[in-house]
């Protein structure tokens, strides 16, 4: 049987909260006249929020997504002089590159990309866009209570292995324990689950597109 | 999330990005009599890691940050004249034209010429600058061949190492 994260990939547990940039418009110019270390900092500052609410959504894919956030900052770099300084930063800018980026990849790589769960589209339909790492953070929890009140409306077993599995990360055996089901049901379980919380977002009128 | 449910997925993994929900997800519907066990689990996939982004996002981690910047910085970073592509295959096809150059201007064993320029009055310092050149020759010839020779021998260890990865990528097992 399959074991999720047995090894696979880091935990991702801590929340991607930005490190904070003292001036940052001081920065961003200090980077457009070449300055390296300004832009690694601001590159500090974004790239986990770049990777966590942009990138994986629109790749799924680990190891794309790191490629993609490098082409983004590299772009980034190239496209620097050109950039105009806007409040509230320069977020919504690299935001913009990076989704290029990751769209990019995905043409160029074919269609098996889309295949790796992409769901930025998804995150779309239920909350709106961020135009800060904190407001990405913020936009999380109301993806969450959202995801909580489409729960709400499921079939309780659907919606108990949704929660126990998915968004609080238990293992199999504990939510086989949980759900007194064997390991195999609760691959079973867990499959319809996903599929009736598509048609539970249907119901409440935030009908999932079919293909991220 | 609540610091309790940080613990229980650093415990247990399983992170947006993992690679085995699709297997399974995949099980899940093959075991399930009533999916048909057979076609995509895309749909689901998207929604399980949704739902997996909700609970956490995907994380960066620190070294994994730090080597993406690595590859950003090296990339940002000009390549000097000396080590680039251009040049190590330049190289060995400028030390050997001129040699060739050389050897064509010096035409070693042809007597040397009995103009009348030769015979002018000048003709004191052409003999002179012809011995300096004679006893300078076969030092910058050598210095010629030993460059070639070099040039030669890196560009073969250049040619070995690529030949060698191309076997080691393609192949037999």
């Amino acid at each position: 049987m399959v074991a999720v994260g047995a090894a696979a990939t880091v935990p991702c547990a801590a929340v991607t909260r930005p490190d904070a940039l003292a001036d940052e418009r001081a920065l961003v110019q200090r980077a457009q006249g070449g300055d390296r270390r300004a832009f690694e900092q601001l590159y500090r500052a974004y790239a986990r929020a770049i990777f966590a609410y942009v990138i994986v959504p629109m790749l799924g894919c680990r190891d794309d997504a790191e490629d993609c956030l490098r082409d983004t900052f590299l772009a980034a770099f190239g496209a620097l002089p050109s950039y105009q300084w806007k409040e509230p930063g320069m977020y919504p800018w690299l935001k913009v590159l990076a989704k290029n980026k990751a769209r990019d990849l995905l043409r160029a790589s074919g269609r098996r990309q889309r295949l790796r769960g992409a769901f930025a589209e998804h995150v779309d339909v239920l909350v709106e866009e961020a135009s800060d790492p904190t407001e990405e953070e913020i936009a999380r929890e109301q993806l969450r209570a959202r995801i909580d009140g489409v729960l709400g409306g499921m079939n309780p077993r659907y919606a108990e292995v949704l929660r126990l599995r998915l968004l609080q990360g238990r293992s199999r055996d504990e939510c086989a324990a949980a759900l007194e089901v064997k390991i195999g049901t609760l691959d079973v379980l867990l499959f319809r689950a996903c599929r009736a919380f598509r048609q539970a977002c249907e119901k409440q009128g935030v009908p999932l597109r079919g293909e991220p | 999330m609540t610091g309790n449910e940080r613990d229980v997925r650093q415990a247990h993994g399983g992170s947006v990005t993992d690679p085995a929900w699709e297997d399974v997800l995949r099980a899940g519907m093959e075991s399930d009599p009533e999916s048909g066990a057979s076609g995509s689990v895309e749909p689901e996939l998207a929604v399980a890691r949704l739902l997996l982004h909700a609970g956490a996002p995907a994380e960066l981690g620190e070294a994994r940050r730090d080597a993406v910047w690595r590859e950003i910085d090296g990339a940002l970073t000009p390549i000097p004249w000396w080590r680039r592509r251009a040049w190590v295959w330049g190289a060995p096809a400028l030390a050997a034209a001129s040699a060739v150059v050389l050897v064509v201007m010096l035409q070693p064993g042809r007597p040397p010429p009995t103009s009348p320029l030769a015979a002018a009055p000048g003709q004191a310092i052409a003999v002179q600058l012809e011995g300096q050149f004679a006893m300078l020759a076969p030092a910058a010839r050598a210095d010629v061949a030993r460059s070639v020779d070099t040039s030669r021998g890196s560009m073969r260890g250049t040619l070995l190492a690529m030949a060698q990865d191309a076997e080691t990528i393609g192949g037999a097992p």
